[in-house]
């Protein structure tokens, strides 16, 4: 009798919470689910017609936060009547869902996307040309650092109005630098003397490392246009990589490993923790890691990525843009508009680089005292101008990445091959994608 | 007239449909719908955005017997599900005898195990995944403390392997202990009580009445777990995500990989794997549950 | 002679004693390192030499993840999606492990095994079919998209038959002389004999709609349809991780579990117990 009050029990209480949560709104017959369709009213005041427009990025950790607070500010002040729907979830989820949305037509009017996707994005027609953009906005294009705004075209037509930019950056634990008995001041300039510093700044004993190599075949990047080599020859239509520079570039990735200098087969977010954890010496990576930097009090660096020996600089730069997708109609285009002309105002973009540490990137945020002021700002934003694409333009990069330069980079890492065969490898691999 | 539909509801083959009818009613729509959607993909040449479809006929899957990715990733699930399997139920079964009681602290101890089943795989992933970093993880600190001084742990290629079907024990055992557990209690007492009588000792009494009488629950533990152990994706998609040297990318892993990750997202080629992973799984799972069905009327 | 069995036994005792806190540890151990790093500060979690005990206590984390997410709108929908889904899964569970472990009909053994084929699809491959299909019929970013789909559960099919076959033959041949209704068998005689199967049933369904992130991340469009485990994944970026945040976020969706969970325990352990399990 007992159990059977319980079992009464439980099952009205469960049955309770579904009730109480629905009733308090929990269940519609139809949320508003935004994307293409239907998604525009007349708003009750004065007859205005209100723009609801969702806006998916993968923004998940505290830079979101920044981003968030700047659209809703957006949706409180502009007088158009429009609101962005901001919806944040990491990258995977977001390209999950990406495709069934554009193949239904229900995908957000609009995105954020790094520039690596331009090509992939555009080329099946799911994100539309933006190139009357400037024209449209009233904005004078010539304040934005041109290398920016080219970072998302396809085919020589706009895809994307960029949101940020930034090329690679070396951070150095200052602290590591001084025991060591080095200036803490003075980073690594060329190739050799980065070796050389690495190879002082390790120490087993301590799982100490002088310099981190995550995985990604963007390491190579880093040093390998320096060094004077490239991926493919000018006209984009056949491997360059098998070259004495590029051989050059492997070995000396190679033996850090094999010297131990740095550790072997850490992803991007583990050398962050290295780094954080006071365990690292030096380390390539982007703007993000600043405030990450500062939460975890490390007394860190940030400057120039080490040149080759002749002091010629050029590292892979990349940034993120807002793009239109082919789901929007024509008003959620406009509407979409506005809200990126609204980003690229001097105090948003201030903003977002004061907060958030990525460098400035339009000459009126540059010249602003604040920004001059800013030593973070003051050393990266003149950075801004060695960085270059890699791969640009091309819809295959992603897949001769993935296929071959990641998986190569990762055996020569873990000395499963040698640089010689690692260049000839990956110039093999970019051959292949480009016959097909 | 209504007295005929009333009757014809009254049969018992027909009440059998009508309990039955609201999940298979469920399952079908959601579950058998696209998947034979997804499987009709495998004879496409397609990508996940769906924009042009041609049909390729059995391409996809002649291209999959020269594909290197995919027999390593065969390989990698079968070693994952022969590690995870027998040893995990092995290990459970074993709990499952110490805690068997229904002492206060072997009740406690039931519940504690349990914890780890109901914690989500993604949560638990980012954790150990800390714990077991080389450097600044606990795991590998200790191992150092023991002497040991070259800890690679996840990020050496022959132990990544080991380790995830490690954790995938860890979080899973509590599942298979408890259903053990529930076996072991439904033996009668008096199975025992007579062969005490004929002076067995307790491993005679485990191989002779407990091992048989378990059959079926070790049936039950077996498919699930075989089943689920193929289909591994959540522990290593958090903690590895395939590497190093592709040594933990499982079937479920490229799947996701082909579809999803690697462009041009080769959705069709994708649902070719999906579909030999399917008879893979669907093969040995039936067998098994036949090998069992059979076991528990013949006996041992 | 007797007292070397004694000693045989206190020492046998003794090493399972041992061996059962051994294992304890082991599965506390990362719950422990869960709850005293949520309660750290960011610098304190990775740090080396790792330490388990933080130098300061601070709840500036939970604070941290209460201030980012709308955390009383995500409760309501994990326990909206969850519980009904739980609902749904114990009843119609258990009408369709009857009819299978019950009655003789035909077709029987094919369409078990074809549902118990539908346990080996890995979601991935249906995620795509699946939204499509959901924004054909209209559903998609509604709660009954969320929940039509999980009405019922395969597995949890299988566990129900499983349990119903162990119970006597003779219970409705009782009620079959009386002339009772198939249904009336079933909601009377039967129905509350599983109340701890249900229970069982109840638990795992719950728990693992719970915390599954990819099927309603990608059923849903708005943030107000938001769960708690999508919650735990917005501290996770692509190339920061808030480990704090994140294992705050973790125990704030795994503490309303656990509650439940010690609840309902005892039902549960003895679920299972009473089921005596066949399959």
């Amino acid at each position: 009798m007992k159990a059977k009050r319980l079992w009464l029990t439980v099952f009205s209480i469960l049955l309770a919470v579904i009730m109480i949560t629905g009733c308090t709104g929990g269940v519609q017959t139809r949320t508003d689910s935004g994307a293409a369709d239907k998604s525009t009213d007349t708003a009750a005041t004065g007859g205005q017609k209100s723009v609801k427009i969702q806006f998916w990025n993968g923004f998940t950790a505290s830079d979101g936060d920044i981003l968030r607070e700047i659209f809703d500010r957006f949706n409180a002040q502009n007088d158009k009547g429009i609101t962005v729907e901001m919806d944040i979830m990491p990258w995977d989820n977001l390209f999950e869902k990406l495709a069934p949305a554009l193949a239904t037509g229900t995908a957000p009017a609009l995105l954020l996307l790094g520039s690596e996707y331009v090509p992939e994005y555009a080329s099946t027609g799911n994100i539309i040309p933006m190139d009357d953009f400037w024209d449209w906005s009233g904005l004078n294009k010539e304040i934005y650092a041109q290398n920016v705004r080219d970072a998302f075209k396809y085919k020589g037509t706009t895809y994307g109005i960029p949101m940020q930019y930034n090329t690679m950056y070396l951070y150095w634990n200052k602290d590591i630098f001084a025991e060591a008995g080095l200036d803490p001041e003075k980073p690594p300039k060329t190739f050799d003397e980065l070796k050389k510093y690495a190879a002082l700044m390790t120490d087993k004993s301590k799982q100490q490392y002088g310099f981190g190599i995550a995985l990604g075949h963007s390491n190579i990047t880093n040093f390998l246009w320096s060094n004077g080599g490239d991926w493919l020859n000018s006209d984009q239509t056949e491997a360059a990589c098998n070259s004495p520079e590029m051989i050059e570039v492997l070995t000396m990735l190679q033996e850090f490993a094999i010297n131990g200098h740095t550790p072997v087969g850490m992803s991007g977010a583990d050398l962050d923790n290295l780094l954080f954890a006071g365990q690292l010496g030096m380390y390539i990576n982007g703007p993000w890691l600043i405030n990450g930097c500062r939460q975890n009090n490390l007394n860190f660096g940030i400057g120039a990525v080490p040149a080759a020996n002749n002091g010629n600089l050029q590292v892979p730069g990349g940034g993120c843009a807002y793009m239109v997708t082919s789901s929007a109609s024509e008003e959620q285009k406009i509407a979409a508009y506005e809200a990126v002309k609204y980003w690229l105002s001097k105090d948003v973009l201030k903003e977002w680089s004061m907060r958030n540490g990525f460098p400035a990137w339009s000459e009126e945020v540059l010249a602003d005292p604040d920004i001059k002021n800013d030593l973070i700002q003051n050393t990266l934003g003149p950075l801004t101008k060695y960085g270059r694409l890699p791969f640009a333009g091309m819809p295959e990069y992603k897949q001769m990445a993935s296929e071959y330069l990641d998986p190569l980079f990762e055996q020569l890492m873990y000395q499963q091959i040698t640089p010689e065969e690692c260049a000839k490898k990956m110039a093999e691999g970019i051959n292949a994608v480009l016959k097909k | 007239m209504f007295k005929n539909i009333r009757s014809y509801f009254q049969r018992t083959e027909t009440a059998a449909w009508v309990l039955l009818f609201p999940s298979l009613l469920c399952l079908t729509i959601f579950l058998f719908i696209p998947l034979i959607m997804s499987f009709g993909l495998a004879f496409f040449d397609v990508t996940i955005f769906l924009k042009q479809f041609k049909f390729v006929g059995l391409d996809n899957f002649i291209e999959l017997l020269q594909d290197d990715r995919f027999w390593n990733a065969l390989g990698n699930t079968v070693y994952f599900t022969i590690m995870v399997v027998p040893c995990g139920i092995l290990f459970s079964l074993a709990v499952a005898l110490f805690v068997q009681g229904n002492s206060l602290f072997q009740r406690f101890l039931r519940v504690s195990y349990y914890v780890p089943v109901i914690c989500s795989m993604t949560a638990m992933g980012i954790v150990w995944a800390v714990l077991m970093d080389p450097t600044i993880g606990m795991f590998a600190f200790w191992i150092r403390q023991l002497g040991f001084e070259n800890v690679q742990l996840l990020k050496d290629p022959n132990l990544a392997m080991p380790l995830i079907a490690a954790m995938t024990i860890w979080k899973t055992f509590g599942q298979n202990m408890i259903i053990l557990v529930a076996g072991l209690q439904a033996i009668p007492d008096e199975y025992y009580d007579a062969s005490m009588i004929d002076g067995a000792n307790k491993w005679k009494q485990f191989f002779h009445i407990t091992l048989p009488s378990l059959i079926p629950t070790l049936g039950f533990c077996v498919t699930t777990s075989t089943i689920s152990s193929f289909m591994v994706f959540d522990q290593t998609y958090v903690m590895t995500r395939g590497g190093p040297l592709f040594r933990t990318e499982t079937l479920a892993q490229y799947v996701y990989t082909r579809g999803f990750v690697i462009s041009p997202f080769r959705l069709g080629y994708a649902s070719s794997v999906a579909f030999v992973l399917f008879i893979v799984i669907a093969a040995i799972s039936i067998a098994m549950y036949y090998f069992f069905t059979k076991k528990e009327t013949e006996g041992l | 002679m007797g007292g070397s069995v004694n000693v045989k036994r206190v020492i046998g005792r003794v090493v399972s004693f041992i061996i059962k806190i051994g294992i304890l540890f082991a599965v506390i151990y990362p719950f422990v390192w869960l709850v005293l790093s949520s309660l750290k500060f960011e610098q304190d979690i990775v740090q080396y030499p790792p330490k388990l005990w933080p130098n300061q206590f601070t709840f500036t984390q939970y604070i941290r993840v209460w201030s980012k997410l709308p955390m009383f709108t995500m409760f309501k929908n994990t326990l909206l999606f969850s519980a009904s889904v739980t609902v749904s899964n114990c009843l119609l569970c258990a009408m369709g492990g009857y009819a299978f472990a019950r009655i003789e009909f035909r077709g029987r053994k094919l369409l078990f095994v074809l549902i118990l084929m539908t346990m080996m699809i890995p979601f991935q491959i249906i995620m795509i079919p699946l939204y499509i299909l959901e924004h054909m019929i209209g559903i998609l970013d509604t709660f009954w998209g969320l929940i039509l789909p999980r009405l019922t559960w395969p597995f949890a099919i299988y566990l129900m038959r499983s349990f119903f076959i162990s119970l006597p033959k003779n219970l409705e041949e009782a009620g079959r002389i009386d002339g009772a209704s198939e249904y009336r068998i079933f909601w009377q005689i039967m129905l509350p004999l599983c109340k701890a199967a249900m229970i069982t049933v109840g638990i795992m369904t719950f728990t693992n709609n719970w915390n599954d992130l990819v099927y309603p991340l990608l059923l849903t469009n708005s943030v107000t349809m938001r769960t708690l485990s999508a919650g735990l994944a917005m501290f996770v970026g692509q190339r920061i991780i808030e480990y704090g945040a994140t294992l705050a976020a973790s125990m704030i969706s795994l503490i309303p579990l656990l509650a439940a969970f010690l609840f309902m325990q005892k039902y549960f352990v003895k679920g299972i117990a009473l089921s005596g399990m066949k399959i």
